[in-house]
């Protein structure tokens, strides 16, 4: 059985690379992107199996690449969290409509937090 | 004397006459001056005109006292005729007798004068009458003017843009600030049904006829204005789209005649609303970034991912978590004042079971609860019913109030919460802690205002707390205030409505 892939698109570096190693430490393999271009590409490149998808990043924005993402044929079914500092109601209606499986405040949850969510939502998931 | 009044043919027509007939003798003074006059005889008419009884042979300054002052006029004229014995005509006001008379006067020979007189109290009467009604006529016809002349510089120079529309909707004005919001000219609009030169949508899409503010109005009978939050959106001809506040009246006289709509352009006003929110949210957002980053290496190296840590190591590890916490505490409890000063946290009423939100804050303070040992004590027997109110606004009210419960309690002491649903939400939730001496009550709802008991307890309190409990329920209809003593305690109420005020915070 091979393991997830999980794809952090977040244009902090110094945010993905400790979420990325919390993760690694718990045998998933991931990757990330610095903004919604390069997570376009890497999603539709590799299709991971969640993606943690930041709002706020230079040259596309989480929100302008999630609605790019599900005109992909396989982008249209992929499995998004919105992992984000910036809580608008608004944004997270926009997110909704484009379908994401949870809104996730930074702020709000601990690196523990997130890998106990993550690996509830691949139980749930299976 | 001989009577000439009653002889023969004459005498029939004077006795029938409807006029008064008086047949006197003037009297002169040194001077020549008339000065009085004998009634010689009268007809009959005579007393039914005037209601002097016997007149014959007394003189008129005996009957009516005070006519000489009265009426020189009359004194003038009889001399006069006396004199010149020419026929003259004259209306007089007799204020004695509340007459008003129409008098012809002759003289047939010597000082003798005949008057023959008809009351025209009633024409007079009548006459003063159209006077006045004319002169109010008048007034008002110049009131009239200037009421019109006065609606029509409000409607020309009003920046709202008016509308008028007759029974059927169809345009009847249009000042120039609505030619200018909807590029159309009044006199191509004129005629045109309103809704077809208004192109009125929200955001679901076209408006139903029976919910566009006009036709509500009209049917009604009642004004109608939209709000800022739901403000509908006027697409012009060439296909540009302005968001507006419409205030839709109907014209009434017995019934409804009309409409009028006033059109205000809200598109500044809903960017400003944007562009508060939006600065709220990147402020925070700028803000927790760097303090997420901080607490979750700090947590990284407490897990001892990255290796061991010596105890003191783990100990400055523990304070820079424990300090970045109260920063991100800060920062959240910043926003929510924020958005509570700045009016864009926006009000959703559901209905909500007030204990399900007790039990669940009380769930998330699960742990400090069972550090200090405490005692938790819940009445919810009055509290069957949800109540209508907006979710996060009352979580975020008992999360405050049961926080601080907590915080500034004594170890092994108890917390106390009960709901009374009866007419209005009365909640109640007492604590055995330090209390808020006396010397700071005044205060304790300010922004940033900390007791000094209260900072040896908790040093790292953030000083708004109660200040947001405070604005939300004032933007819920409801209140708070609290009963205590120090280290006795103390208790807070918080009142609600049953039913919600629906307002945007």
């Amino acid at each position: 059985m091979r393991n997830k892939i999980i794809l952090i698109v977040e244009d902090e570096p110094s945010m993905s690379i400790v979420i990325q190693d919390s993760l690694r430490r718990d045998g998933f393999d991931v990757t990330t992107a610095k903004n919604g271009v390069d997570g376009l590409a890497l999603a539709k490149d590799l299709h991971p199996d969640l993606v943690l998808l930041d709002i706020l990043m230079p040259k596309m924005d989480g929100l302008t690449m999630l609605s790019e993402l599900r005109k992909d044929e396989w982008g249209k079914a992929a499995d998004v969290v919105i992992l984000s500092n910036y809580s608008d109601e608004e944004k997270q209606q926009i997110a909704a409509k484009f379908g994401v499986i949870d809104f996730w405040l930074k702020a709000d949850c601990s690196l523990e937090d997130i890998l106990f969510r993550i690996k509830e939502k691949f139980a749930h998931l299976s | 004397m001989a009577a000439k009044l009653s002889h023969g043919f004459c005498a029939d027509i004077v006795a029938h006459m409807p006029d008064g007939v008086a047949y006197c003798e003037m009297i002169f003074n040194e001077k020549n001056e008339p000065i009085d006059w004998v009634y010689l005889e009268v007809n009959e008419n005579f007393e039914k005109l005037t209601g002097l009884q016997n007149p014959e042979g007394k003189r008129v300054t005996e009957l009516i006292p005070g006519i000489h002052e009265s009426n020189p006029e009359l004194f003038e004229l009889y001399g006069r005729v006396t004199r010149t014995k020419l026929f003259e005509k004259i209306q007089t006001h007799v204020p004695q007798l509340s007459r008003w008379f129409s008098v012809l006067v002759y003289s047939p020979g010597e000082n003798h004068f005949v008057a023959i007189f008809e009351d025209i109290t009633k024409e007079k009467q009548i006459e003063q009458e159209q006077k006045d009604l004319l002169e109010n006529l008048r007034v008002e016809r110049e009131e009239a003017i200037y009421e019109k002349s006065r609606a029509l510089a409000l409607f020309e120079n009003i920046p709202d843009g008016v509308i008028a529309v007759d029974l059927n909707g169809c345009i009847t004005h249009v000042n120039p600030a609505a030619e200018e919001m909807l590029h159309w000219g009044a006199h191509e609009a004129i005629g045109r049904m309103f809704y077809d030169v208004v192109t009125l949508s929200d955001l679901e899409g076209a408006i139903p006829v029976k919910r566009r503010p006009l036709q509500v109005a009209m049917t009604t009978g009642k004004p109608f204005v939209t709000t800022l939050e739901d403000a509908p959106l006027i697409t012009r001809k060439d296909h540009t789209v302005f968001s507006v506040m419409l205030s839709a009246a109907p014209i009434i006289t017995d019934r409804v005649v009309g409409g009028v709509v006033v059109i205000h352009d809200v598109t500044r006003e809903k960017e400003l609303d944007r562009s508060k929110s939006e600065f709220i949210s990147i402020a925070s957002h700028q803000l927790r970034t760097p303090l997420s980053t901080i607490a979750w290496y700090a947590e990284a190296l407490l897990a001892l991912h990255l290796g061991p840590l010596l105890g003191p190591q783990k100990k400055y590890v523990e304070e820079i978590a424990h300090m970045d916490a109260r920063m991100i505490e800060l920062v959240n409890a910043l926003l929510s004042v924020s958005r509570i000063d700045l009016g864009t946290f926006k009000i959703a009423a559901e209905p909500v079971q007030l204990s399900e939100v007790v039990d669940a804050v009380l769930l998330e303070l699960a742990k400090p609860i069972a550090d200090r040992g405490l005692f938790i004590e819940k009445d919810y027997t009055c509290c069957k019913k949800p109540i209508m109110i907006d979710k996060n606004a009352i979580h975020m009210i008992f999360q405050n109030l049961l926080a601080n419960a907590v915080v500034y309690n004594k170890k092994g002491g108890s917390i106390t919460v009960r709901i009374v649903i009866d007419g209005e939400a009365h909640i109640t939730i007492a604590n055995t802690g330090c209390g808020i001496p006396r010397n700071v009550q005044a205060n304790i709802f300010g922004k940033f205002f900390r007791a000094d008991n209260a900072r040896e307890v908790e040093p790292g309190g953030t000083g708004i707390g109660l200040y947001i409990v405070r604005s939300l329920l004032r933007y819920l209809g409801g209140s708070v205030w609290f009963e205590s003593e120090e280290n006795k305690g103390a208790t807070f109420h918080v009142i609600m409505p049953v039913t919600p005020l629906k307002k945007d915070l």
